[in-house]
């Protein structure tokens, strides 16, 4: 018969704290659809600050007060019966085209204070790592990042436009008048959206390309103020289509071509013809996407991170 | 046993000319696992490979059976913690977990609770609606655990989580790892530092110039040493006296004294101290204190990286 052993002391062993960690056990989103985070995420990078979107709203807010009431004005009929050589001088049609040159002023400074350094940014500080080593590919940054500045261009470019042209129908005397200018709706539209999409991928490939922010700043501004304006008097001097590749130059050219005004103190040989100036805003969009992609996608999959 | 998490096949990564990681095969299971290895050894590489930040030049990487540099879904369930830490340091610490566990595909609703708890289990909860750029070194790196940690992956991987920080807050983040690892997550750990691995874990993979060198239990691979000369340091009432009698041993191989005690280095250490026993009782020593300075990382670590270990690795 065996005896009973003597029960062996209990072995000391580590104590580690229970730190009351729960897992996350709900639903997760589809890769598919992170491309809408990186766009809110950059929605909201952009209107952290004072700096970044908020003076380029406010500048296009006033620009849309100031010919809204101009259009308003313009109604008065002292205002509608002045001519110029013979012709009316459309001021409460051409103001909405005009109002193209200022909105891309404003575009411009959101490209200095958000476009142009977004992805140089990433780049540099690693964020890249921080993003692909979660389920996010490069197609779903890039996207995430171009809808994200479409949005925030299209609130200088689209929305003012678009007030604008519902504004001059709201004007409209009658209905007949205002059935017969609602295609403006479509041409705001148009311009808004290519003009958008120009300002928002063109500094955000060229951002990547440079990969250093300051670096990216300074030739983004350098290609929009110097680069263009010396295209287009190229364009000008040769042959004007090329001075399409100005995408301010292009977006006004567009506006001032689909509505077909002639403006006091408009250059009409500075413009190009609408079709130049589509084809260009959407090559160039297609072709920074492109750029921007191809980027992306080398960084994600070589040396990731800003440490070795 | 289960099935192993990261299977690496004659993995090899390159940047341009450089040698990042050179035919690597190795299985990893769960725990805790210290990559450790000199600055530019291959640490960093081999982790951004496993997280599928990088894809092998040549070779594959499996981590849950999945390529994670191809698969998103596999990513999820990794948390990758890089070494540096500049981020987006103009959002608070809650913003910033917010958003990759966002990115990672936690849902938007539960995005912030699931934040909120992992800064809470990183303690953080007093300073996660500060700025990230008023945060110390130690803060930074809790901020990045809890971003590792808010969309509850199964593996992480920790790229240097203690560089830079404080005593006070290393000791911190070793008892959250440990704690997390009990809670069932697996956790790769990389250092340079060989006490902090020590620290945490004493499974161990010793990576230098893009190879393993060595891997398993840090005792089981000072074990596998066996011509290393190992030390062994008695405190002892007569340690002249103790020298004498173990002076004849032939594996013993060098005796040094010191105050109240004395340091034998042998190449055959289970003899040793079976001998170390027996003389001890024959002659009545007392005995105040044993110690064997070698079975620490350190040792090991100079040893395998040392000329004698690399000629040792390639027999």
């Amino acid at each position: 018969m065996t005896q009973p052993t003597e029960a062996a002391p209990p072995v000391k062993k580590g104590v580690i704290h229970d730190i009351g960690y729960a897992r996350y056990a709900g639903e997760r989103r589809a890769p598919s659809t992170l491309w809408r985070v990186i766009m809110r995420h950059q929605i909201a990078h952009a209107w952290k600050t004072w700096w970044r979107w908020k003076p380029a709203i406010i500048g296009a807010v006033i620009t849309t007060v100031v010919c809204g009431v101009i259009m308003y004005v313009s109604a008065d009929s002292r205002i509608s019966g002045l001519t110029r050589a013979g012709g009316p001088l459309a001021f409460i049609d051409g103001t909405l085209a005009y109002s193209f040159g200022f909105y891309n002023k404003f575009a411009f400074l959101m490209t200095m204070t958000v476009g142009a350094a977004v992805v140089a940014r990433d780049q540099e500080t690693g964020a890249f790592a921080f993003y692909f080593s979660r389920p996010v590919r490069a197609r779903d940054y890039v996207i995430g990042k171009v809808a994200g500045m479409v949005v925030v261009m299209g609130t200088i470019l689209l929305a003012g436009p678009l007030l604008l042209a519902a504004f001059r129908i709201g004007m409209a005397g009658d209905t007949k008048t205002m059935i017969d200018l609602l295609p403006w709706l479509g041409r705001a539209l148009t311009v808004g959206l290519l003009a958008s999409l120009a300002y928002a991928t063109l500094p955000l490939a060229l951002s990547a390309l440079v990969g250093k922010r300051t670096i990216s700043l300074a030739v983004w501004a350098a290609y929009y103020v110097m680069g263009t304006s010396l295209l287009s008097v190229v364009g000008m001097l040769t042959w004007r289509p090329l001075a399409a590749i100005d995408p301010a130059n292009a977006v006004v050219s567009l506006a001032f071509g689909l509505w077909d005004i002639d403006m006091p103190g408009r250059d009409k040989n500075a413009l190009v013809g609408v079709a130049p100036a589509a084809i260009s805003l959407a090559a160039q969009s297609l072709i920074a996407v492109g750029l921007l992609y191809n980027r992306v996608s080398r960084q994600a999959a070589g040396a990731v991170g800003a440490s070795s | 046993m289960s099935a192993p998490i990261v299977v690496a096949e004659r993995c090899s990564k390159w940047y341009g000319a450089v040698l990042g990681i050179s035919d690597i095969t190795w299985t990893m299971g769960g725990g805790v696992i210290g990559l450790l290895g000199p600055n530019g050894a291959g640490k960093s590489t081999l982790m951004k490979l496993m997280s599928g930040l990088l894809r092998p030049s040549r070779g594959t990487i499996k981590v849950h059976g999945g390529d994670p540099f191809v698969d998103p879904l596999v990513r999820r369930r990794i948390g990758y913690s890089p070494e540096h830490e500049t981020t987006y340091d103009e959002l608070t610490g809650r913003e910033l977990v917010t958003a990759l566990a966002h990115l990672a595909g936690v849902p938007r609703a539960q995005a912030p609770a699931a934040a909120v708890a992992a800064l809470e289990v990183m303690g953080m909860q007093g300073a996660m609606d500060r700025r990230v750029k008023g945060y110390s070194k130690g803060m930074r790196q809790r901020t990045k655990l809890a971003a590792t940690l808010a969309h509850d992956p199964d593996l992480l991987i920790l790229d240097e989580p203690l560089t830079g920080v404080d005593p006070i807050a290393r000791a911190e983040i070793i008892t959250k790892i440990r704690a997390l690892a009990k809670a069932g997550k697996t956790i790769v750990v990389s250092s340079h530092v060989l006490y902090e691995i020590e620290a945490l874990t004493e499974d161990i993979a010793v990576i230098y110039r893009g190879q393993v060198l060595a891997e398993g239990n840090l005792y089981e691979i000072r074990r596998l040493i066996d011509h290393h000369p190992h030390r062994i340091r008695v405190e002892c009432d007569r340690p002249r006296a103790l020298a004498a009698a173990l002076a004849g041993a032939d594996h013993v191989r060098r005796i040094t004294m010191e105050r109240k005690a004395v340091v034998i280095e042998t190449e055959q250490p289970d003899r040793c101290y079976d001998e170390l026993a027996t003389a001890m009782l024959d002659s009545d020593f007392v005995l105040r204190g044993m110690t064997s300075p070698d079975n620490n990382l350190g040792a090991v670590f100079e040893y395998l990286t040392g000329d004698r270990g690399r000629a040792r690795a390639s027999e």
